[in-house]
């Protein structure tokens, strides 16, 4: 099919032409192209970065309120001796998370959204410029607390981590699908709440997620009690190990 | 709405495009878009509609196949139609599968309409 005699017109097009007085040859011209790509790119360029730093990145994506902070506080409780770590906050409005952050002794740096629902790379390309990461094994990248827009864009991360707490309802994985879809874990929070939301069954949260034919890990926790905490560290532990294998082999 | 964004982007491979053509004007713009891409083919069209000011873009209308979710299934290997939040084989349950196609996000291609008298300096892209 050519691009100038007409032969690849489709009737839509073969009308307007009509319609558009002087302008009389129409060319119908092949793009293919991904309408994420600029951010795909920037989030490669991210992912290089963390790679070149030995720097673990780990997305927290969830609904507000699902606890993504308080899982960061107790986390940087249970591992600040061990691992150098850091935290990239997303939101819409404050430096609420990042104080909280800091107050652990953890550098903290906050991007204030302002109207946007999701953190894109550029953003954290941005937020980089104010961490030294040669000093970072693990950096946390706390999304926009949000289900829906911020699984479109990829950051430049190792791992999406997704929470799902208990008060939200154990449906979520079915009414979100493209969230969890994305997921690499999936931590169901609050379990503390678990005697006394009792509508919220961990086993079908489970069937939810699974029927997604996502296989990923799940660990129900409680950043309160710690309960269940154990299984997230090590999970966070194994993904540090293998980073640093694949440092050593590259 | 991360529409806005996506629609920021696609008006950008669009001007990109035209660029090549001096006078164009762009009739439709072809995408794909997938139910697991996340993104709302009715929100982006909104969105189109609001920024679509300048001369070239003005008449385009956007066109938009949205793909269907397909899976094959690595136990029984038969590909089938899924709703977007159960992705397991249709035929035998199973959740080991494999997206084939449902995360669709891309401009597949645009109609341009060129003045005559310059298209012998069209280049192609």
């Amino acid at each position: 099919m050519c691009d100038s005699c007409g032969c690849n017109l489709t009737p839509g097009l073969k009308q307007s032409m009509e319609q558009q007085p002087g302008h009389k040859i129409v060319q119908t011209v092949e793009l293919l192209d991904d309408l994420l790509s600029e951010n795909n790119h920037q989030a490669a360029h991210n992912r290089e970065h963390f790679s070149r730093h030995n720097t673990l990145a780990i997305n927290l994506m969830s609904a507000p309120g699902s606890g993504k902070t308080s899982l960061l506080e107790a986390t940087i409780d249970a591992l600040k001796g061990r691992y150098r770590i850091a935290v990239i906050e997303g939101d819409l409005e404050t430096e609420n998370d990042a104080q909280r952050i800091r107050k652990k002794g953890v550098p903290a740096y906050q991007i204030t959204t302002g109207t946007a629902c999701h953190l894109d790379s550029h953003m954290v390309h941005h937020a980089l410029h104010h961490l030294e990461l040669d000093e970072v094994d693990l950096l946390f990248i706390e999304n926009v607390g949000n289900l829906v827009c911020p699984a479109s864009f990829d950051l430049g991360q190792h791992a999406n981590v997704t929470l799902l707490s208990v008060p939200e309802g154990d449906d979520k994985p079915a009414k979100y699908p493209v969230m969890f879809h994305a997921s690499d874990l999936l931590l169901i929070t609050k379990s503390d709440l678990l005697p006394y939301l009792d509508d919220f069954s961990p086993r079908a949260a489970q069937q939810y997620f699974r029927q997604l034919a996502n296989p990923a890990p799940i660990f129900t926790l409680s950043a309160k009690t710690n309960e269940g905490l154990g299984d997230w560290l090590s999970w966070l532990e194994e993904q540090l190990e293998k980073n640093i294998t694949k440092a050593a082999l590259a | 709405m991360h529409e806005a964004s996506i629609c920021l982007s696609l008006m950008k491979k669009v001007q990109e495009t035209t660029h090549h053509y001096p006078g164009a004007l762009v009739r439709h713009i072809h995408l794909k878009i997938g139910p697991l891409s996340g993104i709302d083919p009715h929100l982006l069209e909104q969105a189109f509609r609001i920024s679509k000011k300048e001369p070239a873009l003005e008449g385009a209308i956007l066109n938009i196949e949205c793909t269907a979710a397909k899976v094959r299934c690595l136990d029984c290997q038969e590909v089938s139609e899924v709703p977007s939040n159960h992705l397991c084989c249709r035929p035998c349950g199973s959740t080991h599968t494999q997206l084939l196609s449902g995360s669709e996000l891309y401009i597949d291609n645009i109609d341009l309409s060129i003045p005559e008298e310059t298209f012998e300096g069209a280049t192609h892209v």
